[in-house]
């Protein structure tokens, strides 16, 4: 498998896989319940200055900078 | 009878559809979180309707979803009505999987099923509904479609069998013992379940328990592994979700929607703040030019009635109605029309789902200020009003970045101020007025930056953090809900004028008119007396005693600025009105009425506003601080308008 990336690491229009979410209890199971748990695929559609815009099971959420950086993705081919 | 559902799923739409016009916003017991109950009558019977703030899951994060979580778990409610979207199922069943798991049996309203088949999304309702062992009605609340047959089934009772969530060993292992734990305690409510969300970390639900149970229950809650038991929850709830997503549900292969075109451009890396920026300054100019003609049509109206008065009533009673009254609430009722548009324009723009793409955009100058994207919004509602504004900061999930927002929201000059700024710059500045009043807006904005960045670095170091926050689909703002927005808002302000302007127009035509015999509002009245005596306060920012006297009942709330200079200069019987007295006395001119402007954006914007303030922070000392802070940085922006400016100009 490949090794996993942050995020923030990939260009509009890539799926990724989450693998891991870093970050405080509090935040990763906020995400949690948003669907951004591990093996929820998310689709990146927008890109900002740090912060993102992604698709996941059809609902879109903004991402602000620095959370893009705590979510751990494998990019799918 | 409870609505409940994530946020932007159309719950609302469905609570207005049920309840027309028999609904009333206030506030849960304790807690400043609206609380929407409406009557639906159904059968020849009245129904009462509770519109729950949107959450995401039993376990709360923020106060709004701590009170839907406790409204359910009252069990108030007869029947549960829970609102799921039919394009977003897997998210919106993980919240009706934690409904069933507190023991509710609630009716799911499908919604935006029109949006999920032009996304190409089959559903199997019959399927969902066996696979949930609850009843499941497509709807469409704004053409008021399956309402009948929703309410049908939400009046009879839910079978018994319904879909079981069911843990691995080593969480139920926990559960039990938590249980067990909270078996022997003296509490209310279903103990299986308060088990199973305290092992899945909701910390929530120990301050309801008594403090023997509590220090037993931290006890063992330190002796497992928390965080593994929390993850294989999560897990084994979307693994069930996505083996019943499978079963009824076709998803066609990704296709963009109509939503993801318009954000490639909204949103885009250089173009987002352009457009933004665009928006704001259209919003800005249709507030005054759609504005005008009505604003006319007032002044006339008041003018005639003014008029009418001063011919027929005279003595105290006709300067009791002219100087006082029709002066006072008069010169601030001409401003209802800016207002009530400039509410449209922002409740268009929430409606059309644009206001949470302004967080996305704006995330990069947030954060150079020391905030974070979402707390634009509250920050763009300032400029209708600060005090739902200040409310609106609940949403910011880190108290640093909250307490900032709420610090700086005063000075988003608010649509209250607007009059203050029409009339002095209509009068001081008759070319450039536009210009004067836009300059205004980003004087405030400008402060509010460098406030917010002072703050930052003293009072909450930090960085701001990160922000997740869902964008809803775009839709056409609903012509209806945006026109209502606007009339209560209309309304409010109305009111407002009838009651807490009125009043003061009255105290201070009282204060002008007495002792009698003396000149109205002469140095001789008692206001006069006030005037004098605080009026060294504000001589060096070139203030007369008289707007010394509209800036401390401007307390009250901003327009009485303007409706107390016109009781005190008593324009009620005057043709030429408050700006021909303003223009004529040598107590005004550019530099200071620019100043007078400054300093009425920048001080306190009102009583309510402090009380909010206090309410949101919940301490004395920050709201006194931010009165104090107020105060003091619009006395100094006057100070250097005054003493620059007359140094250029006089």
């Amino acid at each position: 498998m490949a090794a996993s990336v942050p995020l923030m690491m990939l260009r509009p229009g890539s799926i990724g896989r989450i693998c891991d979410v870093r970050g405080c209890r509090c935040t990763c199971r906020r995400l949690s319940d948003m669907g951004l748990c591990p093996n929820a695929q998310v689709e990146v559609m927008e890109e900002g200055h740090g912060s993102l815009i992604v698709k996941v099971n059809g609902s879109r959420y903004a991402l602000g900078r620095g959370m893009a950086a705590k979510i751990m993705v494998n990019e799918d081919a | 009878m409870a609505l409940v559902g994530n946020p932007n799923v159309g719950k609302s739409t469905l609570f207005n559809a049920l309840t027309g016009m028999k609904q009333h916003v206030g506030n849960w017991p304790g807690v400043t979180v609206e609380k929407k109950v409406g009557v639906s009558r159904q059968r020849g019977r009245d129904i009462e309707v509770v519109d729950l703030p949107g959450m995401y899951s039993t376990i709360p994060y923020s106060l709004d979803e701590k009170v839907a979580r406790d409204f359910l778990r009252s069990g108030d409610s007869d029947a549960v009505i829970h609102v799921v979207d039919a394009s977003n199922l897997e998210r919106n069943l993980y919240l009706t999987l934690q409904l069933l798991e507190m023991g509710l049996r609630p009716i799911i309203a499908l919604s935006m099923v029109d949006l999920a088949q032009e996304q190409g999304i089959l559903l199997d309702v019959e399927r969902l509904s066996s696979s949930l062992g609850l009843p499941v009605v497509p709807i469409n609340a704004s053409r008021k479609e399956g309402l009948d047959r929703l309410m049908a089934a939400a009046l009879s009772p839910v079978g018994p069998e319904v879909l079981a969530v069911d843990y691995d060993k080593d969480v139920s292992r926990d559960v039990a013992v938590i249980r067990s734990i909270l078996e022997d305690a003296e509490l209310d409510g279903n103990r299986e379940w308060m088990a199973r969300n305290i092992v899945a970390g909701d910390a929530t639900l120990l301050d309801d328990v008594p403090v023997d149970t509590r220090s037993q229950l931290d006890d063992a809650l330190s002796s497992m592994a928390a965080e593994d038991n929390e993850l294989s929850m999560v897990d084994r709830r979307y693994a069930i979700i996505s083996d019943l997503a499978a079963k009824v549900q076709k998803r066609p292969p990704r296709r963009r929607s109509r939503s993801d075109r318009i954000d490639r451009v909204v949103t885009h890396k250089y173009l987002g703040i352009p457009i933004f920026l665009t928006i704001m300054w259209a919003m800005f100019q249709l507030t005054f030019v759609m504005a005008e003609p009505f604003m006319a049509l007032i002044e006339m109206g008041f003018e005639g009635l003014s008029e009418f008065v001063g011919e027929n009533v005279g003595g105290t009673w006709g300067s009791f109605l002219g100087d006082g009254v029709i002066a006072g609430v008069g010169s601030v009722l001409v401003f209802l029309p800016n207002i009530m548009i400039l509410f449209l324009l922002l409740a268009i723009m929430e409606e059309s789902g644009y206001l949470a793409r302004a967080a996305f955009v704006m995330d990069k100058v947030m954060h150079a200020i020391g905030l974070q994207g979402k707390s634009i919004i509250p920050m763009l509602m300032g400029f209708g009003c600060n005090v739902p504004a200040i409310m609106a900061t609940r949403t910011i999930d880190d108290d640093k970045d909250r307490l900032i927002s709420i610090l700086i929201n005063p000075f988003m000059s608010c649509s209250a101020r607007l009059p203050v700024y029409i009339l002095l710059a209509g009068i001081f500045f008759p070319g450039n007025a536009g210009t004067v009043v836009f300059a205004l807006y980003v004087l405030g904005i400008l402060v509010g930056i460098g406030s917010a960045k002072l703050f930052r670095s003293t009072l909450f170091k930090g960085e701001p953090t990160p922000f997740i926050m869902e964008l809803p689909c775009y839709k056409t703002p609903s012509a209806l809900a945006s026109l209502q927005k606007m009339l209560d808002k209309g309304w409010v302000f109305v009111r407002k004028a009838g009651s807490v302007i009125l009043l003061a127009v009255v105290i201070l035509w009282v204060l002008s008119y007495f002792p009698s015999g003396v000149e109205y509002a002469s140095k001789d009245s008692y206001i006069g007396m006030l005037g004098m005596l605080i009026a060294p306060l504000v001589a060096p920012l070139g203030f007369d005693w008289k707007i010394a006297v509209a800036l401390i009942f401007g307390f009250i709330a901003k327009e009485v600025v303007i409706g107390a200079l016109g009781t005190l200069y008593g324009v009620g019987d005057d043709s030429e009105g408050l700006s021909g007295q303003l223009e004529g006395d040598p107590a005004w001119n550019q530099v200071n009425a620019l100043g007078l402007m400054a300093f009425v954006l920048l001080y306190t914007p009102c009583v309510a506003a402090i009380g909010a303030i206090r309410h949101e922070t919940g301490s004395n000392r920050l709201t006194l601080f931010s009165v104090v802070y107020g105060l003091a940085v619009a006395w100094l922006a006057a100070f250097l308008i005054w003493t620059i400016g007359g140094a250029l100009v006089l």
